[in-house]
């Protein structure tokens, strides 16, 4: 999207909305609790920069670190409407494979673990050896807070390692090399978690790690159950021990295990696909237990007309104006290949609620 | 011959060793290769794409049970390929220009292979001369599959491209975002909802 096209529009009400209005993160934090906020809230924990650009204040300089004390997209987020500002905790991650680049990556192959000596000879990074002192020294706009979110997830970084088919095979094959790996990143991935939530100015965490394709879980659910969900329970733990509120991004059919979902512990799940588990479905089935995030399809959001897409939105929000455990949002994330206008509508109806 | 019940529950059961050795036992005791593919094999996998469909087993299960359904085809397909007996019909696939994603694609592959058919697998990213090259090679279908909103309008453009050049293969299509309200959209004959379903979609458009 240019931002010729975006800049042309800064007149128009919609921004002048969000300008104004004030960051309020206890709206957040209420909505994970499972109760009412003070106002309609929405919710995104990814924005293309290509948004983000044009709303920042001129006044702060461009800077692209995605941590979520960064002035320049603090600046942007709280002019976009939202309470908080999203990104990650340090430049810690994984040895992830390199993939060519494109317009998406494929993960059916091009792991590079294949054995015990491969894993092991991999450049593993400890969390711990990475700077997090710009959490602390933050300077947000007031009312507004931070959310940190995780380098992959533990399933997704297992994958990428392995790559899908050939950890589908080592799963059968090679149960002793799967659980040293996942060793390998659990205990980095709670380490990451455990120094995030320990951080006062961080407000709430996010794990990021897709479980399930259109029509299924990716693995199974019994061996979700045994190889991932434990590592995802001490995770959970390790920001609940901060008093810290922790969200579960994961993309997918999971209708087999939102119930483990809820049991984890976690505050609130986001990423919804009408393909797979529409969210007024999933509010209607576990939102009394568990609080939703964002949710509006990705498919609906980029083919719709702004009017179906605001119809939906106030109807989302209808649904849920009097339990609250909601904010509103995309399925996913907002990519530039999404019409600004129909990323506008979306939020403009809790703008103007 | 009746099925063969080891082969037939070590291909769900994904035991590629067993089926390798159940199948050269037989073999060396006289079975007909076609028969212990059409009888055994092939409603293995079949099996496999239901209890997938139903979401009984999931795409880890399906794939080891796929690797194990090629272990017997490796001792299979040499002797049906002497005997001159034709696969059940031949068949072209990929993923469509500017999507990387091939996890499904391959899943498909697997199933189609596993229910008898000759199968080219195009990769990812393919053009369109890609897909017109494989008709001409003879693909009497072409299934084209996409994950993204953004690649789906690719399918189009093939459908669009083989007509303008004159030819007519039936198409498939299907993919995260795709739906049969789109294959119609695009003048395409089927849309498969998952890998088993593809595969039942494949037999209805060869058969019409």
């Amino acid at each position: 999207m240019p931002f010729e096209r975006i800049r042309g529009v800064t007149n128009d009400p919609t921004i002048q909305l969000m300008k104004t209005r004030e960051p309020n993160f206890n709206n957040l934090l209420k909505i994970l609790k499972n109760e009412k906020p003070d106002r309609p809230t929405i919710f995104e924990f990814a924005i293309t920069g290509n948004y983000l650009k044009p709303n920042a204040d001129p006044s702060v300089p461009e800077c692209w670190d995605w941590f979520p004390s960064n002035p320049f997209l603090a600046s942007a987020h709280k002019n976009l409407g939202y309470d908080f500002c999203c990104g990650m905790g340090s430049k810690f991650g994984f040895p992830t494979p390199k993939h060519e680049k494109g317009a998406s990556v494929g993960l059916a192959h091009g792991g590079v673990v294949t054995d015990q000596k491969s894993l092991r000879s991999l450049d593993w990074k400890n969390p711990e050896d990475f700077d997090y002192t710009h959490l602390e020294k933050a300077i947000l706009p007031d009312g507004m807070g931070m959310i940190v979110r995780s380098p992959g997830g533990v399933l997704e970084v297992l994958t990428e390692l392995f790559g899908f088919e050939e950890l589908c095979y080592q799963i059968a094959d090679e149960p002793e090399l799967i659980e040293e790996t996942l060793e390998m990143i659990g205990t980095r991935m709670v380490k990451y978690f455990e120094i995030c939530a320990s951080i006062p100015q961080v407000g709430v965490l996010l794990h990021s790690d897709d479980w399930g394709f259109k029509s299924s879980t990716i693995l199974s659910p019994s061996q979700l159950r045994e190889l991932i969900i434990p590592w995802h329970k001490k995770i959970v733990e390790a920001c609940h021990k901060q008093g810290k509120p922790v969200i579960l991004h994961s993309c997918g059919k999971l209708d087999e295990v939102y119930e483990d979902i809820i049991a984890l512990g976690y505050d609130a799940k986001h990423s919804f696909e009408d393909a797979a588990v529409q969210i007024e479905s999933a509010l209607e089935r576990w939102g009394d237990r568990m609080p939703m995030l964002g949710g509006i399809d990705m498919d609906f959001l980029c083919r719709k007309s702004p009017e179906e897409i605001r119809a939906r939105a106030r109807k989302l929000l209808e649904m849920t104006a009097d339990k609250g455990g909601y904010a509103l949002g995309s399925g996913n994330s907002i990519p530039d290949y999404m019409p600004y206008e129909n990323f506008q509508a979306m939020n403009r109806v809790a703008l103007e609620w | 011959m009746a099925v063969h019940e080891g082969i037939f529950n070590a291909i769900i059961k994904g035991k590629r060793k067993d089926v390798g050795t159940l199948v050269q036992e037989q073999v060396n005791a006289g079975a007909k290769p076609d028969e212990l593919l059409n009888e055994s094999m092939i409603p293995a996998m079949r099996e496999v794409g239901e209890r997938f469909s139903r979401n009984e087993v999931y795409v880890p299960e399906m794939l080891i049970a796929a690797r194990a359904m090629a272990a017997g085809l490796v001792i299979i397909e040499p002797l049906l390929t002497a005997k001159g007996i034709e696969p059940k019909g031949k068949v072209a696939i990929g993923t469509v220009k500017g999507d990387l994603h091939d996890i499904g694609k391959n899943l498909v592959v697997m199933m189609l292979k596993g229910a008898g058919y000759e199968v080219v697998d195009l990769g990812v990213d393919c053009p369109n001369e890609k897909y017109e090259e494989a008709v001409k090679n003879g693909a009497q279908v072409l299934l084209l599959s996409a994950l993204l909103t953004t690649t789906m309008p690719a399918m189009k453009e093939v459908v669009d491209y083989l007509r303008s050049k004159g030819l007519q293969p039936k198409i498939i299509i299907g993919g995260a975002p795709v739906t049969q309200e789109y294959a119609n959209e695009i003048g395409a004959q089927g849309y498969g909802r998952d890998a088993n379903d593809a595969v039942k979609v494949v037999e209805r458009v060869l058969a019409a």
